[in-house]
Parts: C-alpha cells; structure tokens; sequence
C-alpha cells in the first residue's frame, strides 16, 4: 500500500509540468499587456519605466526562458509576487486554498449528510409516494444553478429573516450558506445515485442469503446493502471532489468567500500571471492528492480492489 | 385423495418435521398471474434427505423460498395453504418470528456460492454474523467456532481462511462456506437450492460427499432440489417430481427409479445419458414447459403426454397412492375414469 502511495504520489510531476506548462502557454497567448494593466489601461508612462519595469519582471524574455526560469522558482518553493498585490504568491494560495478545502468538505457533508439517508430509504421503499417525492426533488435540486441558489438563500434566510451573514468569512455561521448553496446539487446527485446503487444491491443474492439467516431488515441494510452500495458512491463523491474545488468559484463570488476560486477569477480579470498559475498549479496537485486520498478509502471498503 | 387427507388417516400422531400442504404461490405480473407453485403437498420427516426434482422454472427454488418466507414481494406472494414446521404453520407466523426460525432452524444455501457470500465482508465474520444473529455468544467465541465449524466442513487452514474474503476462495471452497453457515445453528432443515449446479464436476461431488457426510452425522434433515437425477438417486431417500407448478409423483427414491409411474417421470428417467446403452442420440421431451399464467387445463403435462387421452385436458388429475406411500398424479391410475372415455 505504501509503495502504491508513493507511486501515486509521483505522478504529481509530470501532472505538475504539465499543468504549469499549458497554463503558462494560455497566459501568454491571451490578450492584453500585465503592466498596462498594473498602469491603468493607458499607455502613458514613461516609456523607459514600463521597459524598466517589463525587464524587472522578466517579460522580456523569450517565452521557453520566461517558463524555465518559472518553473525553477517554482521547484524552489518560490510562486513569485502578485503584479497586482506585490504579496507573495505561495502566500496568497496558501491561505485561499484552505479556505475552499474547508468549502468543499462541509458542502460534501451536507451532501451526503442529506443524500445517502434519502436514498437508501427511497430505495429501501420503492415506488412509494416518498420514492416518487425524492426522485423528482433530487432532479430539481441537481438542476439548480449554483449561483441563483446561492442568491436564493442569502434572500431568504439572511435578509428576510436574518438568521446567517450575507456573505463574508471569518465566523463559523459564515460557511453555513455557501456550504449548503454547494451541497444542495451534490445531495441530488447522491440522492439518486444511492438509491439507484442500493436498487442494484438489494437485488443480489448475498443479501437474499443474509435475510436467510434471520437477520433483520435493518441489519441487512446497514451490513450488507448500504456497504456494497457504497462503493460506486465513493467514486463518485470523489470525481466530485475536483468538480467541487473548481466549481466552488461561483459559490465563492456569490458569497465573498475568500477561496483559491475567487482568487484565481480576479487574478484572470488583471492578468495577475503569476496568481493565476500559482492558483492552477495548487487546485490541481490538491486534485491529485485527493483521488490518492480516494483510492486509499477505496481499497477499504472494498478489499477486492488490491494495490500492487 | 390429498396428501393431507391421507396423513390425517393415519393418525395425527405422526409428526413430521415440515409438512407442505396445497402450497400456492403465485407472482403478480403485468401479463396476469404466474402459478409458479400451484397447490404442491408433500412431507419431509426428520432423518430424510427430500430431493425436489424438476426442470427449470417448474418452481422448485419458490417451494424453497416459500418455505422461509423469503419470496420477492411484490410480485410474488403465497396464495394459500400451509407450512406446517414442527406442528406450526410458519405462514400465520409474524415476520419477527420468522426471522427467529431462519437460519436457526431451517438454513438455505444457494444455487450460486460466489453472489451468494457478501463480496466485501471476511468469510469467518460472515459465519460469526449466522451465529450471533440467534443467540449472545461473544465474538471471540464465535470466531471460534467459525473456525471451528470451516474445518468441520473441508476447509483447510480454516483460521487463514476464515480472515480471507470470498473472491480468495475457489468455488468449491465457497460453497463449503455457504454449508458452513447454513450449518453453524445446528438447524432441523437444510434447504439445498441447486448448491452444485454452478460447479464442476469433481467439486460438485466433493459437495455432495460433505452433504452426505452431515446427514449421517448431524440431526439436520435435508430439502435438496435440483434436476439431477443421478444426485437424487445417490443421495435422498424421498423424491418429488415436479412439473409446470404441481408435483406429478412422490415417493421413496428406490419405488421412483424402479417403477416410475408418472409418465413425466418415466421420460425423464429415459433422458438421463447412460454410459451403458449406447444410443446415437440423447432422448429428450418433446414440446416446452407451459407458461404458467395460462396452464394447459386439466392435467399440465397432456400437451407433451404420450398416453393423454381427451380426458386429461378436462380433468386435473388427483394424487392416486398406486402402491404404498408411492403417489402420482396421473388419470391412468384412475382405472375408472381412464376406461370410460
């Protein structure tokens, strides 16, 4: 297992080459001048300032140089300074990354906080009112925008009737609304995909065999269904995983949530280059780390899968 | 004349262990009702090893599965009659009891060993979770005798085994899982449900050895059901016939094979392969098994019969006793009707 680990962790360099290469190539191509940008739009410096300014941030060199030396920065822990902020770039991700690690993992908590019990319980009641009920209700709340929902919920439950922040971070009742705005889709999706994996469980006849024993509805369902169940949810809860960290950007600009999302949307918006790589490069090496971390709960709850 | 008219005759005194009294069960489906099992009586007594034998989907696994309870509900359910174990009809039982009497005093193993053991949970606490099911033995002891009872049953290295999951396991080795956790509750009946079909054939006999084994050793009387007939020969002391849904003939296994009286059964005997009697082709039945929403009427095997007269597609035939304890269901034994036509 440890081997495997460490295998898997390897990969994160060609992952990271790669990223930080395709990254770098589409900064470059796009439109638009960084120091016209840092300036204001217009080119009225002093023309031998912006040259000055220009050398001092390498953007005169060739690109394949302006890479290399990128990428050997990068290897020596150094993401550069933000054009726009001067701060730090590893400083910078490193306090929004958590920030959106933390979004994600309570979205995926109420996801699965609201979708594994609805669905076993829909499965576990097939074709009763509350099975029709969850089907159509776990498709309507996949189908919600993100950022409409999230309007939705600040309308309500913080101006209406007062009960969250508006939006902001810092006291724990902050995260109360992004997170749900975030989980509400995923519980949908888990809702279904629960019920429909429990469907197929229920069926098998390791579970006729488990009910010829004697045991109880109950102790078959918990016992034997909802861990067999769980194996495709688990894939899917970490496929989402990555899906969550790139697309909780909306939920963060709805709700002014400092994450890596936000950062890298206003990083693009000035052509900050090194905070939008630097911001690329972490969500994907995180992306990376994540399905190893989903791998390895994988192999538990299903010895069959063996890492050699 | 039914079976539980007969035994009536006899005298109540007579207890047998499980009695199956004009069992129906039928399975919902949009195209109408499907007889599955419609209207089977029959016996099984302690020490007997019963096979139920018959072609696929004459409703042999439902006889089973009716017995515990254990039929999909919707579209299956029991229509009527009785399952009478041990002097109580588990039909009027409530699910708690039920579940009570599975897997403690009648166990089932499966046609299939690989689905039927739970893919991600270890063997041994699959046989731990039979025994704790029923009574408080602490886990330690009752790995114990999950251990135990795995070498009981042919597994060697029980105790490595017993921490291995079931896709470590070789067929066979499932399958003498699967027997060890019918058997751990030392229960009154074993249901067999075709447990060799899916092996081969020298593990299949292996199975059937160890079956053989725990009847002699062991109280726990046997329901084997297969279509096998070679199997029932060398292994039940009691056989019934089934065909479309009904049993056509039962009796002890030697009056059966010596003088089959249903003419189903006598085809069916024809259509074993015989190393002995050579023969350019195998025999076989002509015409398919009836669709069970709408049988044929009068007796279910005519449109395949060789000797159906008219008669038989008018009157279902009743159980005639036509030598003792030896019954078939068919209207040549009915010397008065069977001439008046």
């Amino acid at each position: 297992m440890l081997r495997y680990i460490i295998r898997r962790l390897l990969l994160v360099i060609p992952v990271f080459i790669g990223v930080s290469l395709i990254a770098f190539l589409i900064m470059k191509l796009t439109p638009g001048d960084p120091i016209l940008n840092v300036l204001g739009m217009q080119p009225t410096g002093d023309p031998s300032f912006i040259a000055a300014m220009r050398a001092e941030l390498g953007l005169d060199d060739p690109i394949y140089i302006q890479y290399g030396k990128f990428l050997w920065r990068i290897l020596q822990g150094d993401l550069g300074r933000s054009i726009g902020s001067n701060k730090p770039v590893i400083i910078l991700v490193s306090e929004a990354l958590p920030r959106t690690l933390l979004l994600v993992v309570s979205s995926m908590i109420v996801a699965i906080a609201i979708g594994i019990p609805v669905g076993v319980v829909s499965s576990v009641r097939q074709h009763s009112a509350l099975d029709h009920a969850t089907r159509v209700g776990s498709i309507f709340a996949a189908s919600l925008p993100d950022f409409w929902l999230g309007l939705m919920l600040m309308m309500v439950f913080s101006y209406y009737l007062g009960l969250t922040p508006i939006s902001g971070y810092g006291k724990p009742e902050h995260i109360i609304l992004p997170a749900t705005t975030l989980g509400i889709g995923l519980a949908g999706l888990i809702t279904r995909l629960t019920r429909s994996s429990m469907l197929e469980v229920i069926r098998q006849d390791y579970i006729r065999a488990a009910k010829a024993k004697g045991m109880s509805e109950r102790g078959v369902i918990f016992k034997h269904a909802l861990r067999n169940a769980l194996i495709p949810i688990v894939t899917v809860l970490g496929l989402q995983f990555g899906f969550l960290l790139a697309g909780a950007f909306f939920v963060e600009w709805v709700f002014a949530w400092p994450g890596i999302g936000r950062l890298a949307v206003q990083a693009i918006q000035q052509r900050d280059y090194p905070v939008v790589l630097g911001a690329l490069l972490v969500t994907s090496i995180a992306y990376v780390v994540i399905n190893i971390i989903v791998d390895i709960i994988y192999a538990y709850i299903d010895p069959r899968v063996q890492y050699e | 004349m039914t079976l539980d008219l007969e035994y009536s005759e006899k005298g109540m005194q007579h207890n047998h262990l499980l009695e199956i009294v004009d069992l129906k069960t039928y399975f919902f489906t949009k195209r109408g009702a499907v007889k599955a099992v419609d209207g089977i009586s029959f016996t099984i007594d302690a020490g007997d090893v019963f096979g139920l034998v018959g072609e696929s989907g004459c409703g042999k696994s439902v006889t089973a599965l009716s017995i515990l309870r254990l039929v999909p509900d919707p579209p299956g359910k029991i229509v009527s009659g009785q399952v009478i174990f041990e002097g109580e009809d588990l039909l009027q039982k409530s699910e708690e009891e039920m579940r009570s009497i599975r897997g403690a005093k009648i166990s089932m193993i499966f046609q299939d060993p690989l689905t039927s053991l739970d893919p991600i949970v270890r063997v041994g606490e699959q046989i731990v979770e039979a025994i704790r099911t029923h009574t408080n033995m602490n886990p330690q002891k009752a790995w114990e005798k999950a251990v135990k009872i795995l070498t009981e049953v042919g597994i060697p290295d029980a105790e490595i085994r017993a921490k291995q999951y079931p896709f470590q396991l070789s067929g066979g080795m499932r399958q003498r899982v699967m027997i060890a956790i019918a058997l751990v509750t030392e229960p009154r009946l074993l249901i067999a449900d075709e447990p060799t079909t899916n092996l081969d054939v020298t593990i299949q006999a292996q199975i059937l050895t160890l079956l053989k084994e725990i009847k002699a050793k062991t109280q726990t009387s046997i329901l084997f059901i297969t279509h096998n007939l070679g199997i029932v020969a060398w292994l039940c002391n009691k056989l019934a016939v089934m065909y479309a849904g009904k049993i056509v003939e039962y009796g002890a296994t030697k009056s059966v094979f010596s003088n089959p009286l249903h003419p189903y059964t006598t085809l069916l005997l024809k259509a074993v392969p015989r190393l002995d009697i050579k023969k350019e082709m195998l025999e076989s039945i002509e015409g398919d098994v009836p669709d069970l929403v709408n049988p044929p009427s009068g007796c279910r095997f005519h449109p395949r019969c060789p000797y159906a007269k008219k008669i038989c597609s008018i009157i279902q035939p009743p159980m005639i006793e036509v030598e003792e304890g030896h019954y078939a269901s068919c209207l040549i034994y009915d010397k008065e009707k069977w001439r008046s036509v």
